[in-house]
């Protein structure tokens, strides 16, 4: 049933994944110029090497062949050259999906961590002080747009020092034993400037969820035959939080990668977002399309983990 | 029915917010394009009421005095005086909000590199900003209007294909895929034209979630007893739109509007934030923010984040009415732990 359930989404999110890469690849084709139109205006540059160039990256090339030679090259896990870089979009791209997966999850974990015990307490005792403090704080923090939070954190680095990342991966790439203590201080203002964003919404739902799962009547009969709080409260309560959790966890990746791009940016983190950007400017084709299906797997990825952990956790699902 | 009557209060304010803006914008001291060229990056100027011999005066500015050492360092001579008034007629015949008796200058908020006035530029940028995503919500509801009708009327093929197109954009990061059309079209562009294609990407990627509950609420109307019995008396679909269907939307719009609205602003800051939506010197909150970047940070020019300030007070408000409209217009769309 599950494998059923599995294949299904898999190729839903091949077919996704199909969809996109073209319709990228068409739009390119269809709007005039390419990534060698402003060497064109150089004198420097002669008509020869242009031309070299252009047959060398199969740019003058008709759509079709360009996309079945850039879909055989996927089959290989090449993704096509980088114009400006002068290597493969793939060497190219994935360490910086690493960078962007590993401050996508330590945001998300250190907003959780942060989120749920909150929640918890929220949902169980809502008259209390630190229950009240904490849905202002959230409610708050929410309004507070991602880019004018990161700017925030941006003077806040200047002002207390906060180290920013620039630098950190540069030497974290000299081995990641070595480079560990760097990454994780510039890790700092961007999960920092992330996770403030992430945080509110999982606070609410969680303490919708918890307090919705504490008026269940199999809670109180749970309760009331005497089971230790502890049972009452991993064996019943988490499972049915758990769901709408989890799939909040699941649908808002989107926007989190989104908001992860404008934090990368402006803190300078090594992710996916800088060099998007950077290849948007010089229409470096190739990478654009491979960022694009970096961050669209990896949302997907997310969706159907969330679904898989859904069935596995909430035994209401699976029948 | 005590929630109804929020209903209209909370839409009310929300628009004079925004018409407040856009007022304002009109009334803005100086124009957006105005170059102070011996005042660049001046800071806010103090308004003053106590002269220098101690004595009480109505409002004031005192002659700012560039310094000469430094570029964006200024220094007040209050021997010269210059009453600040209200809403009065500026030299281009402008009703103007508050003005310095010329030769005298007010920066409420300092100017920027280029000597701007930073209010008047944030006026007239919070009005582009929001221009863009008022625009974009039409036109992604439109799209949303058309593509739920026509999947929830017509069923099979063409609700499977447009759901499935909702679904599929849906899964996808938003704002990677919208550089990445930006990526296919002319970077460099004038205002005018940069400010058309942020509308049409937005809502192009942004019709997918209102099309999807139109859709729904289409179906279960088109499901009612009252329409199946139109049906049966012969009525045309143009008839059932207008008379049944249309009227069930009407509230689900309205919601949808005051969500839509704010999250598109924010993606249109977002776009001109990194320098793919309109571009200087025509202002948006975006393009200001850009700059702030560097000149808070390295010079500490506090005050050209002021943008932020509006943009979070704009966002805020239209998050509590946006909570407010849903909670009342759409009450089936709202998943239960929203409530």
């Amino acid at each position: 049933m599950w494998v059923h359930f599995l294949l299904t989404r898999l190729l839903q999110a091949a077919v996704t994944l199909g969809l996109l890469s073209f319709f990228c690849f068409a739009l390119f084709d269809w709007i005039p110029g390419d990534f060698l139109t402003d060497a064109e205006a150089s004198p420097a540059v002669s008509s020869a090497t242009l031309e070299g160039l252009r047959d060398r990256y199969g740019l003058d090339s008709p759509l079709g062949t360009r996309y079945a030679r850039w879909l055989d090259g996927l089959s290989r896990g090449d993704l096509g050259p980088s114009l400006s870089y002068q290597t493969d979009a793939m060497a190219l791209l994935l360490p910086r999906l690493g960078a962007t997966v590993l401050l996508n999850l330590v945001a998300l974990v250190v907003a959780l961590l942060v989120a749920l015990p909150l929640a918890t307490f929220a949902a169980q005792r809502p008259d209390s002080w630190l229950a009240q403090g904490a849905g202002r704080g959230m409610q708050a923090s929410l309004a507070i747009p991602e880019i004018v939070l990161v700017l925030l954190i941006l003077a806040m680095a200047q002002a207390y020092g906060l180290p920013l990342p620039g630098g950190a991966a540069a030497r974290a790439e000299t081995g990641w034993l070595g480079g560990l203590p760097s990454l994780a201080v510039g890790l700092v203002a961007p999960v920092l400037a992330l996770s403030v964003g992430i945080a509110p919404t999982y606070f609410r739902h969680m303490r919708a969820a918890w307090s919705e799962a504490l008026a269940e009547s199999y809670v109180l009969a749970a309760r009331q035959a005497g089971l230790p709080p502890k049972v009452v409260r991993w064996r019943y309560l988490f499972p049915a939080a758990a769901n709408p959790l989890i799939s909040l966890l699941g649908n808002s990746l989107g926007s989190t990668l989104s908001a992860s791009l404008l934090v990368e940016t402006v803190t300078g983190w090594p992710g996916l977002g800088p060099l998007l950007l950077e290849a948007v400017f010089s229409r470096d084709t190739y990478v654009v399309v491979g960022a694009v299906m970096f961050a669209a797997s990896a949302q997907m990825a997310g969706n159907l983990a969330a679904d898989l952990a859904i069935r596995r956790i909430d035994p209401r699902i699976r029948s | 029915m005590r929630e109804c009557a929020w209903r209209l209060p909370a839409a009310v304010t929300l628009l004079s917010w925004y018409m407040l803006l856009a007022g304002l914008a009109w009334m803005a001291p100086y124009s957006w394009r105005e170059q102070h060229r011996d005042f660049p990056a001046a800071p806010p100027t103090r308004i003053r009421m106590v002269d220098p011999a101690g004595e009480w005066r109505m409002p004031f500015v005192c002659k700012m005095v560039p310094s000469s050492d430094s570029v964006g360092s200024y220094g007040e001579d209050c021997r010269v005086r210059y009453p600040v008034s209200l809403l009065q007629p500026a030299g281009d015949g402008r009703m103007v909000l508050f003005r310095a008796e010329s030769p005298g200058l007010l920066f409420l908020f300092g100017t920027d590199d280029l000597g701007r006035d930073v209010f008047s530029r944030s006026l007239a940028g919070g009005t582009v900003t929001f221009a863009t995503g008022l625009l974009a919500t039409m036109v992604a509801l439109l799209l949303a209007i058309l593509g739920g009708c026509l999947a929830g009327l017509l069923g099979g093929w063409p609700d499977l294909m447009i759901s499935r197109g909702a679904e599929l954009l849906m899964a996808l990061p938003v704002l990677y895929v919208l550089l990445a059309l930006r990526a296919a079209l002319p970077i460099q562009t004038p205002p005018a034209v940069a400010f058309a294609l942020a509308v049409g990407l937005i809502s192009i990627l942004g019709w997918a979630r209102p099309a999807r509950l139109l859709r729904g609420v289409v179906m279960s109307t088109r499901n009612e007893g009252y329409v199946m019995a139109a049906r049966g008396f012969g009525a045309g679909p143009i008839y059932l739109l207008r008379k049944h269907i249309f009227p069930r939307l009407r509230g689900v719009l309205g919601a949808q509007a005051a969500i839509l609205i704010p999250e598109f602003m924010l993606v249109e800051v977002a776009l001109s934030f990194l320098g793919l939506g309109v571009a200087e010197p025509v202002p948006s909150w975006g393009t200001m923010l850009s700059s702030v970047q560097y000149d808070l940070v390295a010079d500490r020019r506090w005050w050209l984040g002021f943008p932020a300030v509006l943009l979070t007070l704009s966002i805020l408000l239209s998050g509590q009415v946006a909570r407010t409209l849903e909670l009342q217009l759409q009450p089936v769309a709202v998943a239960p732990e929203e409530s």
